[in-house]
């Protein structure tokens, strides 16, 4: 170790972050190095200086009510699947009236014009996301799917569904609209975390093909969002990816994995990068 | 498959909640009042670290480090909201701008001040107030090192980057608050010297790597 390694690794040393063999080394240097002895004295008192004073502080009682305010209104989901539930609501995959009722809605929402550019998309270069390829795209539209909607062909539905800004079954936030939707046999949970600048205004029904959507509209600083939430097809895991829909028709579109088993696609006006920072991932890697 | 938003399933997991997430609320606190700079934002910082936390509790892994899962949670929120998002810049790029912004010396500030006066004369005040003008990223690894004592690999956890970066932005970040810390002392006239941060060699190479200082060790130990 020579006195610019010393400069360098100053504080690796003294933050104890060297190894043995390494801190040894470094003060071997330090020890014949007067140079090196004042700057190491330095940095020493600095350090303990600085720290001193950062001093910890309490968070004022007034905070701690309205967090656990927040709290009891805000349900957590700690059990398997907060959408276990949608399943049973699934028609038979296969009877008469579901391929009546598929032909009516596909009518109106699918056009599989999404399909090639979700597979071409350009990879994004973090490492906590995964883009669906167009291998696993094969698997979709099996017999045995609980839930037959592929993903891409939701881009479409999307961006009807939120041109169309249909009118909403219940508004109001959070506990408003999960609460509906509990009485409707869906424990949901809507997908976006509500902020003081993302607010949720409220959520519709949507039948997409045998399967209900749930459609939820939030304000975004002014500007409107629509999030799709459904039951995601196949049994590949789906928490904490990232389908990059890209975009669309003049919006964007993203869609995550939550939970086992829901995807929701965001379809907005909002630049890309700001719709994926929505999405509640610190977490999900 | 069942599901049950039972009365009793609810309240154990809040319980567990208050238990392991809600006593680290000081921490948390206390951390974003330094990074958000106002009371006002660290309180909707916190809340919204907490409410998030809540609703994805059942991603954290029980007995696994709450506090620094709460960090994370309350870091990533953070820096979103505050980096720049015109256009993502790799972490070398990064630093570069850091350093020709600032002048981030890799010279410690006792060369300037050999007699280091300006230590015994560092107030709380100015601290705060040095520490609140250092870039968010630098701002936010001096937090967690300094305020929190996290360890270089936890806070590479938490902001998700390497731990060389982490090293670099700890490295960097208490440089420039010594200059600050310096110049305040310089203006109050505690220091009289007229050696001035610019005239100095400023830095030679880039980000600290410590893996490269570890390698160099091992193949100059096999020649
Ligand atoms: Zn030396």
């Amino acid at each position: 170790m020579n006195c610019r390694d010393v400069q360098k690794f100053i504080y690796v040393y003294l933050d104890e972050e060297f190894d043995k063999r390494e801190s040894l080394e470094f003060e071997t240097h330090v020890a014949h190095c007067a140079g090196c002895r004042n700057l190491v004295r330095f940095e020493e008192h600095f350090r303990v200086r600085l720290r001193n004073h950062l001093r910890p502080t309490t968070a004022p009682d007034s905070l701690r009510q309205k967090i656990c305010g927040a709290l009891d209104k805000s349900q957590t989901i700690s059990e398997p699947s907060r959408v276990a539930a949608l399943p049973h609501r699934r028609l038979n995959y296969r009877s008469a009236a579901w391929l009546g009722g598929s032909l009516a809605a596909g009518l109106l929402f699918t056009t599989f014009g999404g399909w090639q550019q979700v597979a071409n998309l350009p990879e994004s270069g973090e490492g906590n996301v995964a883009i669906l390829g167009a291998g696993i795209g094969g698997g979709f539209v099996s017999a045995n799917d609980s839930f037959p909607i592929p993903i891409e062909q939701t881009t479409d539905t999307a961006i009807t569904t939120h041109q169309g800004n249909p009118p909403l079954d219940v508004q109001g936030n959070e506990d408003t609209v999960q609460r509906y939707l509990s009485s409707k046999e869906f424990p949901l949970r809507p997908p976006l975390v509500e902020t003081f600048e993302t607010r949720l205004l409220g959520a519709r029904v949507v039948q997409f093909g045998a399967s209900p959507v749930i459609l939820y509209t939030y304000d975004h600083g002014g500007r409107r969002i629509s999030a799709l939430q459904y039951m995601a097809p196949g049994s590949f895991p789906v928490d904490g990816k990232l389908f990059n829909h890209g975009q669309h028709q003049g919006y964007n579109l993203v869609s995550f994995g939550q939970g086992e088993s829901t995807v929701t696609t965001l379809v907005s006006e909002l630049p890309q990068k700001e719709l994926q920072r929505l999405i509640p991932g610190p977490i999900s890697r | 498959m069942g599901f049950s938003f039972g009365k009793f399933r609810v309240g154990k997991a809040r319980t567990r909640f208050e238990e392991e997430a809600l006593v680290h609320m000081d921490a948390i606190y206390g951390s974003a009042l330094y990074l958000t700079r106002n009371e006002r934002d660290a309180e909707d910082l916190t809340q919204e670290t907490f409410l998030k936390a809540f609703r994805h509790f059942d991603k954290y892994e029980q007995g696994t480090n709450c506090r620094a899962w709460l960090f994370r949670i309350m870091t990533n929120t953070f820096l979103n909201k505050t980096r720049r998002p015109v256009r993502e810049m790799s972490f070398l790029e990064e630093v570069d701008t850091h350093d020709r912004d600032s002048g981030a010396s890799e010279h410690s500030a006792h060369l300037l001040d050999p007699e280091a006066g300006f230590l015994s004369r560092m107030f709380g005040d100015q601290v705060r107030q040095a520490l609140e003008s250092l870039p968010p990223d630098f701002r936010t690894a001096v937090v967690l090192a300094d305020l929190q004592d996290f360890s270089y690999k936890e806070i590479a956890d938490i902001m998700d980057c390497p731990v060389g970066t982490v090293m670099s932005r700890i490295f960097r970040g208490r440089r420039l608050l010594q200059k600050q810390l310096f110049d305040y002392a310089q203006q109050q006239g505690v220091i009289t010297g007229s050696i001035s941060i610019e005239s100095q060699e400023t830095k030679a190479d880039g980000a600290i790597s410590l893996s490269e200082y570890r390698q160099k060790k091992t193949a100059s130990h096999g020649a």
